[in-house]
């Protein structure tokens, strides 16, 4: 991902204490870290305590801020960490995966109906099912990767790995992610793609 | 530099790094490189299709689907300790609308919001009487502030409330309309969404769009109601009788520089274009326009399409007038003014075109 100067702008005003541009990054990451919230830990609740902790966080220590040429990495960094403490010290019991998803699933099949395309639809969603039974990190190296854009150096950065173990990641997840889809026998496009 | 490639596997693109952002963010070097890698290695263009397709359905398949209250609950939550933090402290909320907009295209809100439930006290009556026929419980924000405050709405769309101005909406917009009444002014940024129209109710005009950005000036001591488009376009109605109306409503359409105006004392709805015209094009599109001793008719449509507006003029008669000017940050009438004084010509703006009076040139 590369980094914008905008963001550098965005970044200072806020510091400088212009609530618009607080606001302005709220907006425009709010969904991105809730997603990947979402994707970090099934307990909805700590995901949105996190977020509002690490946005008052920001508000209140602005001055102290370090300067960053991307707000996006920068708020997924300090979210994860946030979340990770959280959970620790956390003794609420975790919500289930398979509840979060229902809770969301309505909105998102709405969402997917206005696409045009049934049969790109419905393969997504295999995608998406086949996605959510790999292992947490897998997931969340999925989405980092393929979702949020970040480079493989980023990703090294926020999920404390090194490079090497990064790859082995990726490519464990998306090797899975290409039996399941054989495995299932599916007669369609994404299979043949995947075994060719 | 091809040879890599030559023996890739599907999966081996989908987890090479070029490949991924060449697929994600089309880069036109990008394109090049990897047409001429097809051409020369014709056997991998199958392996290639596919590798992209698997590439942008796991970009959209992974993201974990949103839930939009949870976006606002945070919101609000945010709100409120800042709102306090802010009166402790005493900090003035300080606005530079348009720096931002240009920045990073983002709309802004702020934080400084008092959310109440309709009151029936204190409110304007036309205003009263539109909230009153809402079907569902409405959320109400009132801007008791001296500056202008910002409002997120449950769609991500985004409203700048002036001051002694409040807004009206469906808490979480499930009709089939995304509804809002508005008394007062405000510059709406709308969220797109072709499935759900977003309306404002605001005095005796409706407005409606499916996503743009637009202001509507609506007090009701006023004589006028205006709404000047900004980007997108929108369509304006009549609304005298004050009722609700059905989605299929049609009314006049305006597009960026433009606006509606509705008189209350004759309730005539007149289009005009809005009192400073901003370029339409990028500056980088504007700096190209630059002009030696060129026929006016020429200046002229550049100025139509900088600004996107509509000039009426006598092409035969103006042709041999020739000027030299550059168009630059002054707002479209600055720039008339100077052209029409050099050439003693006059200009009047009816239903939105600009029409010029003007005389032959030798």
């Amino acid at each position: 991902m590369k980094a914008t100067g905008s963001d550098v702008l965005l970044w200072n005003a806020f510091r400088e204490g212009n609530r618009e541009a607080y606001a302005g990054i709220y907006k425009l990451y709010i969904e991105d870290l809730l997603s990947y919230g979402y994707r970090v830990t099934s307990n909805r609740q700590l995901i949105k305590d996190s977020i509002q902790d690490l946005f008052l966080h920001l508000w209140l220590h602005r001055e102290n801020l370090s300067e960053t040429d991307s707000i996006k990495f920068y708020l997924f960094r300090a979210l994860r960490n946030r979340i990770l403490r959280n959970i620790e010290k956390s003794d609420i019991l975790p919500q289930t995966a398979d509840s979060i998803l229902e809770n969301i699933i309505e909105d998102f099949s709405f969402e997917q109906e206005l696409m045009a395309q049934e049969t790109e639809v419905q393969q997504i969603g295999r995608l998406q099912k086949a996605i959510n039974k790999l292992s947490k990190r897998q997931q969340e190296v999925i989405q980092l990767r393929y979702h949020n854009d970040f480079s493989l150096e980023e990703i090294e950065n926020l999920m404390q790995l090194n490079n090497q173990s990064v790859r082995n990641l990726l490519h464990r997840a998306i090797s899975q992610l290409r039996i399941s889809f054989e495995m299932a026998g599916w007669f369609l496009l994404l299979i043949t793609s995947f075994t060719r | 530099m091809f040879e890599k490639y030559a023996g890739y596997s599907v999966e081996d693109f989908v987890k090479d790094e070029k490949f991924i952002a060449w697929v994600k963010f089309s880069h036109p070097e990008e394109d090049l490189f990897w047409s001429d890698f097809i051409q020369n290695y014709p056997g991998q263009q199958e392996t290639i299709i596919h590798a992209r397709q698997i590439v942008t359905h796991l970009s959209e398949a992974s993201r974990m689907p949103v839930d939009q209250n949870d976006v606002s609950e945070i919101w609000s939550k945010l709100e409120s300790a800042l709102a306090e933090e802010g009166e402790n402290t005493g900090r003035v909320l300080t606005i530079n609308w348009k720096k931002w907009v240009a920045a990073a295209s983002v709309i802004l809100l702020s934080a400084l919001i008092w959310w109440n439930y309709p009151s029936t006290s204190d409110q304007p009556q036309v205003y009263a009487r539109l909230i009153e026929q809402a079907e569902n419980p409405l959320k109400e924000v009132i801007n008791t502030t001296s500056g202008t405050i910002s409002v997120i709405l449950p769609d991500g769309s985004t409203v700048k409330l002036e001051k002694a101005s409040r807004l009206s909406y469906d808490r979480d917009f499930t009709g089939k309309q995304r509804e809002v009444f508005l008394s007062g002014a405000a510059f709406f940024n709308v969220t797109k969404n072709p499935e759900k129209p977003f309306i404002v109710y605001a005095n005796e005009l409706v407005t409606k769009v499916l996503g743009t950005s637009f202001t509507i000036n609506a007090f009701e001591e006023n004589k006028k109601v205006t709404v000047s488009v900004r980007t997108g376009r929108v369509s304006v109605f009549k609304n005298t009788d004050l009722t609700r109306l059905d989605a299929d409503h049609k009314g006049i359409i305006l597009i960026p520089n433009q606006q509606a105006a509705f008189t209350k004392e004759d309730e005539t709805l007149v289009r005009s274009l809005v009192e400073a015209p901003q370029v339409v094009v990028s500056q980088q599109e504007l700096r190209d326009l630059t002009f030696t001793n060129a026929p006016l008719p020429d200046i002229f449509e550049a100025l139509e399409k900088a600004y996107g507006v509509e000039i009426v003029f006598d092409k035969a008669l103006l042709s041999n007038c020739r000027l030299t000017t550059s168009l630059g940050n002054e707002t479209l009438f600055e720039r008339l003014d100077i052209i029409c004084e050099a050439l003693e010509a006059s200009y009047k703006v009816v239903d939105a075109q600009i029409m010029i009076d003007g005389k032959k040139c030798n």
